[in-house]
């Protein structure tokens, strides 16, 4: 499988290691008052769709980038790659 | 009370070995610092290390040089570069960069191996999984890449010469899939 680094190209599946859902990026806010069924929900619960995906995928032998891939789940087929940090970034944060 | 008196060593004790065509040197006594540019921190971390090295900070994927001590400035992220270096960062210019960067000296985390000659391109070929033609991959790149099952920088200072930074935990193997990479090459070419 190759995966498309938005800033180095097409670069091997090998060099990566899959994290999982690219949910985990909105991590909760533990000072709120539902901070406990929060992160039960953020830490056990998970979606397994069988087609597109969302996922983590961190770029441990090349740039050290984390990257949200999406992916097909049935195919493989991979339609979009966005650096982790950008996507984070339009969500709100601000680091 | 004993007087203890340390000797900086080198993680592969100075190697250097000629092959036919090829030659693999240990690249001893430099200094590797990490540099992480914080978010906005850009023109900041630019000015100051134009003004302390005279460098340019590189594209992602390049790296620029300068001649204060020999000094290369990797780009290997769009918010990481690692600065390689003969002689280890001053205090001063720690002082001036810390307000805008975060640094960390990794010196002793690598090795650091030259591997150079008219052959050097044909023997990496055999464990290094990227294709370093001079059109894909001229003097002036660097990459990240898994070599020898190991997360190892390459950079390509000119046509017949690349350097490599291993981890220097695992330096040992990483010299014996080379040295079998050389060995390889020199079987097949009968010298």
């Amino acid at each position: 499988m190759i995966i498309n680094h938005p800033v180095l190209g097409p670069c091997d599946a090998a060099e990566f290691t899959y994290l999982g859902d690219a949910s985990l990026i909105n991590r909760p806010d533990p000072l709120a008052k539902n901070a406990g069924e929060a992160f039960y929900e953020y830490q056990y619960l998970r979606d397994s769709p069988a087609g597109e995906h969302r996922e983590l995928w961190y770029h441990e032998y090349g740039s050290r980038d984390w990257l949200v891939v999406t992916r097909n789940t049935l195919t493989h087929e991979i339609t979009k790659v966005e650096m982790a940090r950008e996507v984070a970034r339009m969500t709100g944060r601000d680091k | 009370m004993p007087d203890y008196h340390f000797i900086a060593q080198s993680p592969l004790h100075g190697y250097n070995k000629d092959f036919a065509g090829v030659t693999i040197a240990e690249i001893v006594g430099i200094s590797i610092t990490s540099i992480g540019i914080p978010a906005g921190g850009q023109t900041e971390l630019k000015a100051a290390l134009l003004e302390i090295f005279n460098i340019r900070i590189p594209e992602m994927g390049a790296f620029t040089t300068s001649g204060l001590a020999n000094s290369y400035l990797l780009g290997l992220q769009d918010n990481q570069l690692f600065l390689v270096s003969e002689k280890p960062v001053s205090k001063s210019a720690i002082d001036r960069l810390k307000p805008n960067a975060y640094l960390t000296d990794q010196s002793d985390s690598w090795v650091t191996l030259s591997v150079s000659g008219e052959k050097c391109r044909e023997m990496l070929a055999r464990i290094c999984p990227v294709d370093l033609h001079p059109a894909q991959f001229p003097a002036g790149k660097v990459l990240r890449i898994l070599m020898a099952h190991l997360g190892v920088i390459i950079y390509r200072p000119n046509d017949d010469c690349f350097c490599l930074l291993a981890p220097s935990s695992a330096a040992g193997s990483f010299l014996q899939a080379l040295e079998a990479a050389a060995t390889s090459i020199c079987t097949i070419t009968g010298r």
